[in-house]
């Protein structure tokens, strides 16, 4: 255990699921990205006392931790549900197009002219993941492209969206076709609606256009 | 076992008819399926697709990694929840 003061801005990295073993292991749900959180001598909180890892290792998605100074499962057992944190002033600094998710969440979402279209709640894991946009009580989910969000300022809680035509629509960010700038109710033939023939679950559609 | 050589994949026909209307246009919009059993083929990259997941459309914007793989396995139907909740933790996210 360790004499330094608890965080003032705790960040959580970790869950303990439950004691694993007889030898005071405990196995742990990771909430962080750094590989590097949970090698031995990394310092993490858990309820006001600072734990030193002694020994990680890595299994089916999980940690499996011992801390320096448990020896036995009856010590382990006290740690089930507990959470690890660290301070937010330990985070390692992030590349350019890479975010924590707690800095996105509460930017406000704005398209080109300004207009906020929500607030984002939350952000969706994948491939490349969505944020979740809070929209007059509704959720919608707009994908994490470049391409598509031009510019996060995130001192200024706001992120700029670029959308191609129909995205608006078919997120439900905008509540109708033609709410979004640019976007023309009339053009391609057959917009909107079902292809001729092609069963429900087949159904195609360019949107909004 | 795996679909005939002989075949080709598999894409929903008014999928593949929209989207090369799109190619030979120039135009950028989303389209709107539910057909998530389509295979994503090079000539999707770059678009975006609004897959529905049984609720809703999940918009998908399209890259070269994705190519080979169906439409359905990039949008979720279940909503996964993480132990962190509302706090703050350290996950991050890269912008595609």
């Amino acid at each position: 255990m360790s004499s330094q003061l608890p965080p003032t801005d705790p960040v959580l990295v970790g869950c303990v699921i439950r004691p694993r073993g007889i030898i005071g292991e405990v196995i742990v749900e990771p909430l962080s990205d750094h590989p590097s959180r949970f090698e031995a001598g990394a310092e993490l909180w858990l309820d006001e006392n600072c734990m030193t890892v002694a020994e990680s290792r890595h299994d089916k998605g999980r940690w499996i931790l011992l801390f320096d100074g448990l020896t036995s499962r009856d010590a382990a057992e006290e740690l089930r549900g507990g959470e690890l944190v660290v301070d937010a002033s330990a985070l390692p600094p992030l590349d350019d197009d890479r975010y924590y998710f707690h800095d996105l969440v509460g930017c406000c979402l704005e398209d080109s002219r300004g207009t906020c279209l929500g607030m984002v709640t939350g952000v969706v894991p994948g491939i490349p993941g969505w944020l979740e946009i809070d929209h007059e009580g509704k959720s919608a989910l707009i994908p994490m492209v470049r391409a598509f969000l031009r510019e996060v300022d995130l001192a200024a809680k706001r992120i700029v969206l670029d959308p191609p035509t129909g995205l608006l629509e078919a997120s439900g960010l905008a509540d109708k076709v033609g709410d979004s700038e640019g976007v023309d109710s009339e053009g391609v033939a057959g917009a909107g609606t079902p292809e001729d023939g092609v069963e429900s679950s087949n159904r195609v559609e360019v949107d909004a256009v | 076992m795996g679909r005939s050589l002989k075949k080709g994949p598999y894409v929903e026909p008014s999928l593949v008819k929209k989207i090369e209307h799109m190619n030979n246009e120039g135009e950028r919009q989303v389209i709107r399926t539910w057909s998530r059993r389509s295979t994503i083929v090079p000539e999707m990259v770059g678009h975006t697709l609004a897959v529905h997941n049984g609720k809703r459309f999940i918009p998908v914007y399209i890259t070269e990694n994705m190519v080979g793989h169906k439409l359905g396995e990039f949008a979720p139907t279940r909503t996964f929840r993480s132990h962190a909740g509302g706090r703050k933790s350290e996950r991050t996210a890269r912008f595609g």
